[in-house]
């Protein structure tokens, strides 16, 4: 395995069964959410993953995160499997490593508990800081999501909806990961907020040398923040390539359709759109 | 001679009263709509256009609201004020809203197909066979291959793509000339989301929809509108056809917008907009976005503009745009 490579999924396969009809007598039926998919992650490097709903983007990460059990398969990180684990220290030390910031805002974040409290589980549970320190590592954490050390003693419910991504963001770095998996960190903000998020992105991946996964079915914002872009289909990785090269000459006929059908930018299609008027 | 207004909006304001002070969520917006136009209202959350949607159909309940003033016209018949027993007669039936969420506006423990058969059972004198028939029509119009499988499932048993069809298809069902979108592609995926702009677009040339289509999202307006209206704080702050809004944007605001749009050229010339949203209970004097602007000015601070023209068809809502402006001090 190449030095370079922080994570590395081998043929990962996730399925999901279900059960229709009740009594026992129901039929079952085997629904693919990831199909076989492997790829590496450098180190350093922001890999963009595309696809509809339902393409098995949100439960590639969430398998990447050990939140579900694979069917099959292998996930790396830094060349130990991370499914086969030996005992609670190795787990824990991973966790410290792999990272996540889900799609909803409003439904990942506790609404019993304040700010401060869900940032600080992380680091009471890696036992990061004590006392003064916990409370000073806190409004740091704030600090650099953009919130102010008040936001500490506010409820989720008390947040917008970008304040509330940026509390999930902070909870994310607690523990000073390596690798963060961005589930569409920007699915259901308004377009000068997703704005504000994405500066936020960009300035804390420069300022901790982090490496990212970018789910998001939102093109635009995929181009603009990774150097390569996965595309999934009915749970299988259909293609993989350098940005500039996966929209400029996409290969795969699901691609193609894709790119197209994105392709309602602004700045990109400015010919088109005149078409209504 | 002058195209027949389907809809007229003059002054329209409306506010909520709640314990933390009186919401001001629309507050002086007029516009007309032409038969077979597709009108866009663009705007973040809390700039009001919702509340203009839910006005225009009678939805918004006396209290909380505090007041709700201005005309709403649909043709010669004025809308506000209207006695419910009156209102149930335009509302689906003249005007017609399709919502954003399926998963919350439909009945989640009732078959699809029943919601449509209702829809369009509403004052009228059908037999269920004819409704079952007619349902099934509408279910096709709205370009749904499977019209017969699609009648008879809940729901959750439907994707987002779906689901937004089969809400177009109970708005549909009670054959409205005027059409309401509120956010329909939110929740959608990019190429669900071109299918159902499709689709409104397809239903406007066969049965000559006309089409009032809320949005916080830019680009899917530009391309798919005639003429647009770009929102804040309760006040349009341009207006004009869709190709000059977004080829000559004028308002700071709308400008800041269009910046903040993920830019696909390569370059990074990506700027979010300064500052926070405002907040519809403590609007400052004059202009609500002067706070955030930057190119705000002494006068925007004390006094809210009015619109000035600066091109056929387009007006901005924006003190920089008054002729004999140049000159002017600006706020330290």
């Amino acid at each position: 395995m190449d030095a370079d490579t922080l994570i590395s999924v081998k043929n990962l396969k996730k399925y999901f069964t279900i059960t229709r009809g009740g009594g026992g007598f129901g039929s079952r039926q085997v629904i693919p959410g990831v199909d076989c998919v492997s790829f590496d992650i450098r180190k350093g490097e922001t890999l963009g993953l595309v696809g509809a709903s339902g393409s098995g983007k949100t439960t590639l990460g969430r398998t990447m995160m050990r939140l579900y059990q694979p069917t099959e398969g292998q996930v790396y990180y830094r060349g130990a499997n991370i499914f086969q684990l030996k005992g609670y220290q190795q787990q824990l030390q991973l966790c410290r490593k792999m990272q996540m910031v889900f799609q909803n805002p409003a439904s990942s974040l506790n609404p019993r508990m304040t700010a401060g409290s869900i940032i600080q589980e992380a680091l009471i549970i890696h036992k990061l800081a004590q006392g003064v320190e916990r409370i000073k590592r806190i409004h740091e954490l704030l600090e650099l999501v953009g919130l102010s050390y008040r936001a500490a003693e506010r409820f989720p419910h008390e947040f917008s909806n970008g304040q509330k991504q940026r509390v999930a963001i902070a909870r994310a770095l607690a523990v000073e990961p390596e690798f963060i998996i961005f589930d569409e960190p920007t699915a259901s903000l308004d377009v000068s907020i997703q704005a504000q998020i994405l500066q936020l992105f960009f300035n804390l991946r420069q300022e901790l040398k982090l490496t990212c996964l970018f789910i998001s079915h939102d093109l635009d914002v995929v181009k603009l923040v990774s150097q390569r872009v996965a595309v999934m289909y009915g749970g299988k990785l259909v293609e993989l390539a350098e940005t500039r090269k996966l929209f400029d000459s996409p290969a795969h006929h699901y691609s193609k359709e894709l790119i197209a059908a994105g392709g309602l930018s602004y700045y990109g299609n400015k010919s088109t759109w005149t078409q209504n008027n | 001679m002058e195209l027949d207004k389907l809809l007229t909006v003059t002054e329209l304001k409306v506010s909520f009263t709640i314990p933390r002070g009186e919401i001001k969520a629309v507050r002086g917006v007029s516009f007309q709509l032409a038969q077979g136009e597709i009108l866009g209202i663009v705007g973040e959350s809390g700039c009001g256009k919702s509340v203009i949607g839910q006005a225009i159909l009678g939805l918004i309940p006396l209290p909380p609201c505090g007041v709700l003033a201005g005309s709403i016209k649909y043709g010669s018949e004025e809308l506000i004020g209207m006695k419910e027993s009156e209102l149930v007669r335009v509302r689906g039936k003249k005007i017609g809203i399709v919502f954003q969420d399926p998963a919350a506006a439909l009945n989640p423990i009732m078959k699809v197909g029943k919601q449509i058969v209702e829809a369009i059972q509403v004052g009228r004198k059908l037999t269920r066979k004819e409704a079952v028939l007619e349902a099934l029509k509408i279910l096709e119009i709205t370009g749904i291959n499977n019209p017969d499988e699609i009648f008879h499932r809940y729901p959750h048993e439907l994707s987002g793509g779906l689901g937004q069809r089969v809400l177009v298809a109970i708005a549909l069902a009670g054959q409205p000339e005027i059409l309401i979108a509120d956010e329909p592609t939110t929740a959608l995926d990019t190429m669900s989301k071109v299918s159902l702009v499709g689709l409104l677009q397809e239903l406007r040339d066969d049965i000559n929809l006309t089409i009032i289509f809320l949005s916080h999202d830019l680009v899917l307006v530009a391309r798919f509108c005639h003429r647009i209206l770009v929102m804040y704080a309760g006040l349009v702050v341009e207006e004009g056809r869709a190709a000059d809004i977004f080829n000559n944007p004028r308002h700071p605001y709308l400008r800041g917008l269009l910046q903040c749009l993920p830019n696909t050229a390569g370059e990074n010339v990506f700027a979010p907009i300064q500052g926070q949203p405002v907040d519809p209970a403590v609007l400052p004097p004059g202009c609500a976005f002067a706070p955030r602007c930057p190119e705000r000015m002494a006068v925007c601070q004390e006094l809210n503009p009015g619109g000035f023209q600066v091109a056929a068809d387009h007006i901005v809502c924006c003190w920089l745009f008054q002729p004999g402006i140049k000159g002017i001090k600006k706020a330290t």
